[in-house]
C-alpha cells in the first residue's frame, strides 16, 4: 500500500434505526435509514465538506466512520502508515489505538468541555488516556498546542467558564489535535460562533490543516462555510449522497436538482441578488436519486 | 430617511438599559436611537452581546430583573391614536397589555420554546385573539383558522387540534408567525426568527414574512446576526456593537459602500473569502472635523454622537472629553 492510496475508502456504509417499535416486543416498527449505502473516498490532506439539511445523515455518516456509533453494514477502510484497517468491523477493544489517529471537534463549545476540569487537563487528557509521555512532557505539549491555537500558556490553570465561545472552540481544537491525528471530523465546529469569530476560527483550521497535514471532514449545514474551507463536498439528503465533487464546481455548476435547491436558498449578503428559492417538495422521487456517476465507488 | 415623525411608527430615543451583575453594573444598551418607518423593515444587526435583543425586548417592556430601562424614550405612534411613550407605561396598566401582543407583537428565535407543549395549536392561536379582539370563542376560531391558512398551513381544521410536537420546526415557526399576526399588529418584532431553521426552510419563512408585511401593511423590526438575511429582507439597517448603533443606512447603501470599520469587518466576515476591497471612508463621505474618531477612547471619558455624513446615512463617532 503506497502513500497515494486514499486515507479513507467508505463502501456501502449504512446505519439503520428501528422506529416506533416497543422494546418489550410487540409490533416491530419501520426501518429508518439514517445512512443509506454511502460510498466515497477521502484523500490525504483534503478537507471534505459534508452538507445537508437536518436529518440528512451528515452527522450519522461522520460518527459511523469514527465508530462513535456502530454502523449497521458496510466498510470504512482507513489507510495510514502503510496499514489498512476496516473501522466499521473492528472489534471494540481494538479501536482504542485507532482513536489516536481520528479525533473530533464538536459543535457546542459550551457543552463539549467539562466545566470541572482545567483547560490544561482538558487539552492534556488525550495524552494521559493513551499513556503518552511523562507528566512534564505532556505539560510541554499542552503549552505548545495552546499557543498554536492562539491561547496562552497561563490559560491552562483556568476553567472553561472563563472563556468566550471562540476561545472555547480553540480549546476544543487543541484537544483534538494534541495526539497529532491523521483525520479530524469537525461537526458544525463554527456554527455556534459569531461571524467575525467564525471567520477567525476557520482561518485557524486552514492553517493547522496545512501545518499538520490533516485530513478534515467538515460537517456543516452552512453552505458559505463549506465553500470557504473545503476542497470537495458531499451533498446529502435522507441518508444518501446526492452529489459529490470539487467545491467550486458544485457551487458554480450544480448537477443535482437537490443541490440546486440548497444553493438557491443561500441568502447572499447583497440586496441586488434576491433569492428565488426552489423547494424540495417540487422534486420528483426520480430527481432525488443520487447522480449516476457516484455508483463507481461501490464497485471498486 | 425622512425626519417627519408621522412616517415613523416607532422612534427610539437615547434608550439605555442596565443589568446589575455580580461584577457591578453592565450597560447593555448605552443610548440607542432609531426610527422604524411605517410599512418598512428595519434590520437591527450585530453579534451576540451587542444589545440588539435587549433593545427589542425593551420595546415590549420584557426586560426583567436584574435588567432595567434607565433612560430614553420609545415613542410608538399607532394609527388613529396619540403617541405613546412605552417607557412611561405602567407595568400593570391596561395600556401596556394592549400594546404588548396586540399592537406590537414578537416572533422569537426558538419555535419550540415559544409554544406551550401542553396546549393545542388552536388554543394557543385563539388565545391571542380572545385577549386582544372583542370576539367570541367561535369567531376567534374562524380568525385563527384564516390566519393559519395565510401562513401556509394546510388542513387547518385538523392542525388546530394538534400539539406542537406534531409540527416540524418550519411549521412551528409558521404557527408562531400566525400567533404574532393574528391581532393585526402595527409592528412585528422578529428576533432571529430563522436562526434555528435549515436554509431551505429559512428561505420560505423569510419570503412569508415579507409577503405578509406587504399584505397587512405591518412594520417589521428584524433582529439578526446574519447579513445575508439582512440583505434579503431589510429596507433599512442599523448595525449594533457594544450597546450602541454604529451605522444606520438604507440597506443597499450599507452593502454597496459600508462606511464604519466595524460594518466592513462584519461584511467581510459574512462574505467568507469573497470580500471586496472598500475605498477609504474619507473618499466616500466627508467626516466631521475636530478630533472625531471611530474608536471609543480607552480613557473612558469619551463622548459619542451620530453624525449624518450623507442623506440617510449616520455614523457613530467618538471624541475625547465633553462636546
Amino acid at each position: 500500500m503506497n502513500n497515494d492510496a486514499p486515507l479513507l475508502r467508505i463502501r456501502n456504509l449504512s446505519k439503520h434505526y428501528t422506529t416506533g417499535g416497543s422494546r418489550l416486543g410487540g409490533k416491530g416498527g419501520a426501518i429508518l435509514k439514517a445512512l443509506d449505502n454511502v460510498s466515497f473516498n477521502m484523500t490525504r490532506g483534503e478537507t471534505l465538506g459534508v452538507v445537508g439539511e437536518s436529518g440528512s445523515g451528515k452527522t450519522t455518516c461522520a460518527r459511523a466512520i469514527l465508530r462513535a456509533i456502530d454502523p449497521t453494514s458496510g466498510h470504512a477502510y482507513f489507510c495510514n502508515n502503510g496499514t489498512t484497517t476496516d473501522l466499521a468491523t473492528l472489534p471494540h477493544r481494538q479501536l482504542k489505538p485507532m482513536r489516536k489517529e481520528m479525533q473530533m471537534i464538536f459543535q457546542d463549545p459550551f457543552a463539549s468541555l467539562n466545566p470541572r476540569m482545567t483547560v490544561g487537563d482538558i487539552v492534556g487528557e488525550p495524552l494521559l488516556i493513551h499513556g503518552i509521555g511523562t507528566r512534564r512532557e505532556r505539560e510541554a505539549q499542552v503549552v505548545e498546542m495552546l499557543e498554536r491555537v492562539g491561547l496562552k500558556s497561563e490559560h491552562r490553570s483556568r476553567y472553561p467558564h472563563a472563556f468566550s465561545g471562540g476561545q472555547r472552540q480553540r480549546i476544543g481544537i487543541a484537544r483534538a489535535l494534541i495526539l497529532r491525528p491523521a483525520f479530524v471530523v469537525a461537526d458544525e465546529a463554527v456554527s455556534a460562533l459569531d461571524v467575525c469569530v467564525r471567520a477567525r476560527v476557520l482561518d485557524l483550521l486552514k492553517d493547522l490543516k496545512r501545518e499538520f497535514g490533516l485530513s478534515i471532514m467538515f460537517v456543516s449545514h452552512d453552505l458559505s462555510v463549506i465553500r470557504h474551507i473545503c476542497d470537495r463536498v458531499l451533498v446529502m439528503h435522507r441518508g444518501r449522497i446526492m452529489e459529490m465533487g470539487n467545491v467550486e464546481r458544485v457551487f458554480n455548476d450544480p448537477q443535482h436538482a437537490y443541490t440546486k435547491v440548497l444553493l438557491s436558498a443561500i441568502p447572499e449578503p447583497d440586496p441586488d441578488r434576491k433569492m428565488s428559492p426552489l423547494t424540495v417538495d417540487s422534486l420528483t422521487p426520480e430527481q432525488l436519486e443520487p447522480l449516476p456517476d457516484l455508483a463507481r465507488f461501490a464497485a471498486d | 430617511m425622512s425626519d417627519s415623525s408621522a412616517d415613523h411608527v416607532l422612534s427610539v430615543r437615547d434608550l439605555r438599559v442596565d443589568f446589575t451583575t455580580l461584577h457591578g453594573l453592565t450597560h447593555a444598551v448605552r443610548g440607542v436611537s432609531f426610527d422604524l418607518p411605517r410599512g418598512k423593515t428595519l434590520a437591527l444587526v450585530g453579534e451576540s452581546g451587542s444589545g440588539k435583543s435587549v433593545t427589542s425586548y425593551s420595546i415590549l417592556r420584557l426586560i426583567q430583573k436584574p435588567g432595567r430601562i434607565v433612560g430614553g424614550q420609545i415613542l410608538f405612534r399607532p394609527k388613529n391614536h396619540k403617541t405613546i411613550d412605552i417607557v412611561q407605561l405602567s407595568e400593570k396598566g391596561d395600556d401596556l397589555y394592549k400594546v404588548r401582543g396586540g399592537k406590537i407583537s414578537m416572533i422569537f428565535q426558538e419555535p419550540m420554546t415559544a409554544l406551550s407543549p401542553v396546549h393545542t395549536i388552536g388554543d394557543q392561536v385563539t388565545e391571542a385573539v380572545l385577549l386582544h379582539r372583542n370576539v367570541d370563542r367561535k369567531e376567534s376560531v374562524e380568525i385563527a383558522a384564516d390566519m393559519m391558512a395565510r401562513v401556509g398551513i394546510t388542513d387547518v381544521r385538523r392542525r388546530l387540534k394538534q400539539y406542537p410536537f406534531e409540527f416540524s420546526g418550519g411549521m412551528r415557526q409558521r404557527v408562531v408567525i400566525a400567533m404574532a399576526l393574528v391581532c393585526r399588529p402595527e409592528i412585528l418584532i422578529a428576533d432571529e426568527p430563522t436562526t434555528a431553521l435549515d436554509v431551505t426552510v429559512q428561505a420560505q419563512i423569510l419570503r412569508l414574512i415579507t409577503e405578509l408585511r406587504e399584505q397587512m401593511n405591518t412594520s417589521v423590526l428584524f433582529i439578526t446576526h446574519d447579513l445575508g438575511v439582512v440583505a434579503q429582507v431589510a429596507d433599512e439597517v442599523a448595525v449594533m456593537r457594544q450597546g450602541l448603533i454604529v451605522e444606520r443606512a438604507i440597506a443597499r447603501d450599507l452593502f454597496k459602500s459600508p462606511l464604519h470599520p466595524y460594518t466592513r469587518e462584519l461584511l467581510s466576515a459574512a462574505s467568507l473569502g469573497r470580500e471586496r476591497e472598500h475605498p477609504p471612508v474619507e473618499e466616500l463621505v466627508s467626516l466631521p472635523r475636530g478630533g472625531w474618531q471611530f474608536n471609543e477612547p480607552e480613557t473612558g471619558d469619551g463622548t459619542s454622537q451620530m453624525h449624518e455624513v450623507a442623506p440617510g446615512r449616520r455614523l457613530l463617532m467618538w471624541k475625547r472629553g465633553g462636546l
